[in-house]
């Protein structure tokens, strides 16, 4: 308790630099989780975006389409009663893709089509919202012979909205396919490749189109929480016949992003490095300089009876004070940051060139607070300020007194 | 606490005098090793009865602080043996010798005896706190003490609001409060004006009389050496001349 009562008053003592002490203290703490709730935004906004532009959370396909996606990639989809009791009952489209040969009087390009049940198909990803200009797919008889257009793709081909595109491709069969759509609307993702080079047409034609009947290349399903996705792999995984049908999470449909996401954390870990080295290196100093003022205060206790290892609690109680008092100041730094960037986003457009094929046009990151992130930051700063000023502590705990005594 | 077993080694006619002794030097040197040997004690014998008050005088560098610091076991003699209440300090460990340092020592320095972020109590208090004496007994023996030494009215002041006199004062109380067997002070009065010196000196002289607490005090003050019951005069290491009062 009396130890406890000169920790404290000895850090009130000097309180220019316990202050200063302090503040570096809080800016680093703050520094870690502001910059770690930002990077969490980011990862669950790309994650998000990502598969709401077109991936999904899980996706079905017959055996080697994601490695090999022809024609020939085809299955029959499961039962919807099967789909639809998946745990968390999560939304699913079938979709059939294909690539394919677009023609205008114009120019032919090559492009992905994508066949698409429209109602389903606007559950799951933003395609429905992302139209420009015309309007979305419907499942009207008129609009059978309909399609959307990238918005990169529709100027590359010089259309106008009404105008007619000629699709060809191989069908199933080996017969050459072609056929006219509408353009009824134009679409921009943000996804440059899709923006560049996708065309979506109703399911139904695209079935026909590659002589599929029933046949479709992919089952597209979205968790209502992206926690449950693996529960919804292993459910699906428990449905389907592995030899001839593949379940596959986003994070296998995309390794990219968890690379991406990886190498953040990585980088985080090491700022988190950084920033405590710098705390406990600012704490440090201060202790030593404190306790080479003390010199004679530390000699007088050791000299009657006091003994080292008191002193040792002594010096790195002080230095935990100082940790607690950085603690409590970073965390309202931190409040009022987040406030701000909550409030302001950080835009990440220039950024976002490189990874604009998973963020689409939702550049603002928000900060997303984990407590189990705040608790960390704040442990390993505190951990770090007092196990640093064991050096400075066992200094004090190990001098000679009677060297002291000498010079008082 | 008396050491039985040190008495075979006596001769006959000293074992009263060694039993009646608080501390004992036995032929003690100190030899600090540096660029050249420097042998601040040579070869020292004495002894400081109980209830003595007992002066320890000599120019600066004769080896005062040296022999309080081997009383007190800081320091180790190079040669020869110490025995504080029949103990042999060289027998005993850091952390053993810490613990008699608490319960069996009190000491008053030159300056700089008290805490600066502690209030004159509390200063008082932090030995009792070491000791691991309970609140209510500390608070009345702090109490107690400073009624004695008329400290009272400094309880709430902290070392730089306080005179040198004042802290010289809270730090005899520091030092008397844990009821050691034996004060060592080191040239208490060095800092303080005459008058001031006086007021000191008589208080540790009446605690001399009323506790019978054993005192030893490095000094050139006269004024010390003139209450004290034995002064021994050092030069050199060696005891130069010893007075005694009778
Ligand atoms: N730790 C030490 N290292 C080296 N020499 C010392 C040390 N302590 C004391 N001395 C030397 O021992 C001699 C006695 O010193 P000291 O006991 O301090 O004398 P006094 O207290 O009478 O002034 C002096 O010559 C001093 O320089
Ligand atoms: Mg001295």
């Amino acid at each position: 308790m009396t130890f406890l009562k000169i920790s404290l008053r000895n850090v009130a003592r000097n309180a220019r630099r316990t202050t200063l002490t302090v503040f570096i203290v809080a800016l680093g703490l703050a520094t870690l989780i502001i910059s770690n709730a930002l990077y969490d935004g980011f990862h669950e906004k790309m994650v998000a975006n990502a598969v709401r532009i077109f991936m999904g959370h899980l996706q079905i396909h017959a055996r080697g389409f994601h490695a090999n996606p022809t024609v020939e990639n085809c299955f029959l989809p499961l039962r919807e009663d099967v789909l639809k009791s998946a745990p968390g009952s999560p939304l699913f489209a079938r979709r059939v893709l294909f690539q394919a040969l677009a023609s205008t009087t114009a120019n032919s390009l090559g492009v992905m089509v994508v066949g698409i049940d429209p109602e389903a198909e606007r559950q799951i990803t933003l395609t429905a919202r992302s139209i420009v200009s015309g309007s979305y797919l419907t499942t009207q008889p008129e609009d059978l012979r309909s399609c959307l257009v990238g918005e990169q793709l529709f100027r590359n081909l010089h259309l106008q909205l009404g105008e007619k595109i000629i699709l060809m491709a191989q069908a199933r069969d080996g017969s050459l396919a072609a056929d006219a759509f509408r353009v009824k609307g134009v679409c921009r993702t943000g996804n440059p490749e899709m923006d560049r080079s996708f065309v979506w047409i109703p399911l139904k034609m695209a079935q026909d189109f590659l002589a599929y009947g029933e046949h479709i290349s992919e089952i597209v399903l979205l968790a209502r929480n992206s926690s449950q996705v693996p529960a919804i792999k292993n459910y699906l995984l428990q449905h389907t016949d592995s030899a001839t049908t593949e379940v596959l999470s986003w994070q296998e449909v995309a390794p990219d992003i968890v690379q991406m996401i990886e190498l953040d954390i990585a980088m985080q870990r090491i700022l988190m490095l950084i920033i405590s080295v710098i705390a406990a290196m600012a704490i440090m100093n201060t202790m030593l300089m404190a306790i080479q003022e003390r010199y004679p205060e530390f000699g007088v206790l050791l000299a009657i009876g006091t003994t080292p290892l008191q002193i040792v609690g002594m010096v790195v109680q002080e230095s935990f004070y100082i940790g607690l008092l950085g603690l409590a100041a970073g965390l309202a730094l931190t409040a009022v940051a987040s406030i701000y960037f909550f409030w302001h986003g950080v835009n990440l457009a220039s950024f976002a060139a490189g990874v604009a094929k998973f963020i689409g046009l939702d550049t603002t990151v928000r900060p997303l607070i984990k407590p189990g992130q705040v608790l960390a930051s704040c442990l390993t700063v505190l951990a770090a300020a007092t196990v640093t000023s064991l050096a400075p502590a066992l200094k004090a705990a190990r001098m000679d007194p009677i060297q002291i005594i000498r010079h008082i | 606490m008396k050491a039985e077993g040190n008495q075979q080694t006596n001769f006959p006619g000293t074992q009263k005098k060694e039993n009646d002794s608080l501390v004992v030097f036995r032929q003690v040197s100190k030899v600090y090793d540096g660029q050249y040997a420097v042998r601040a004690v040579v070869s020292l014998t004495l002894a400081v009865r109980r209830g003595e008050f007992f002066c320890l005088a000599g120019p600066s560098g004769s080896g005062k602080t040296t022999v309080l610091n081997l009383m007190a076991g800081l320091d180790r003699p190079s040669r020869g043996s110490i025995f504080l209440d029949g103990q042999e300090l060289n027998a005993l460990n850091g952390h053993d010798l810490a613990r008699l340092r608490l319960f069996k020592v009190g000491f008053v320095f030159q300056e700089l005896n008290l805490l600066p972020v502690l209030t004159a109590w509390e200063n008082i208090e932090f030995t009792l706190l070491l000791q691991k004496v309970p609140a209510s007994e500390r608070r009345q023996r702090v109490r107690e003490i400073m009624e004695e030494l008329d400290l009272l009215d400094l309880a709430n002041r902290k070392p730089a609001a306080m005179s040198g006199g004042q802290q010289q004062r809270v730090a005899i109380a520091r030092a008397v409060v844990g009821r050691p067997l034996l004060v060592l002070a080191d040239e208490p009065t060095a800092n303080l004006d005459s008058r001031t010196a006086g007021r000191l000196i008589e208080l540790m002289h009446r605690l001399n009389q009323t506790h019978g607490l054993t005192f030893v005090i490095a000094t050139h003050d006269q004024q010390v050496m003139e209450q004290a019951h034995r002064v021994l005069h050092l030069r050199d290491g060696q005891i130069e001349s010893e007075f005694c009062r009778s």
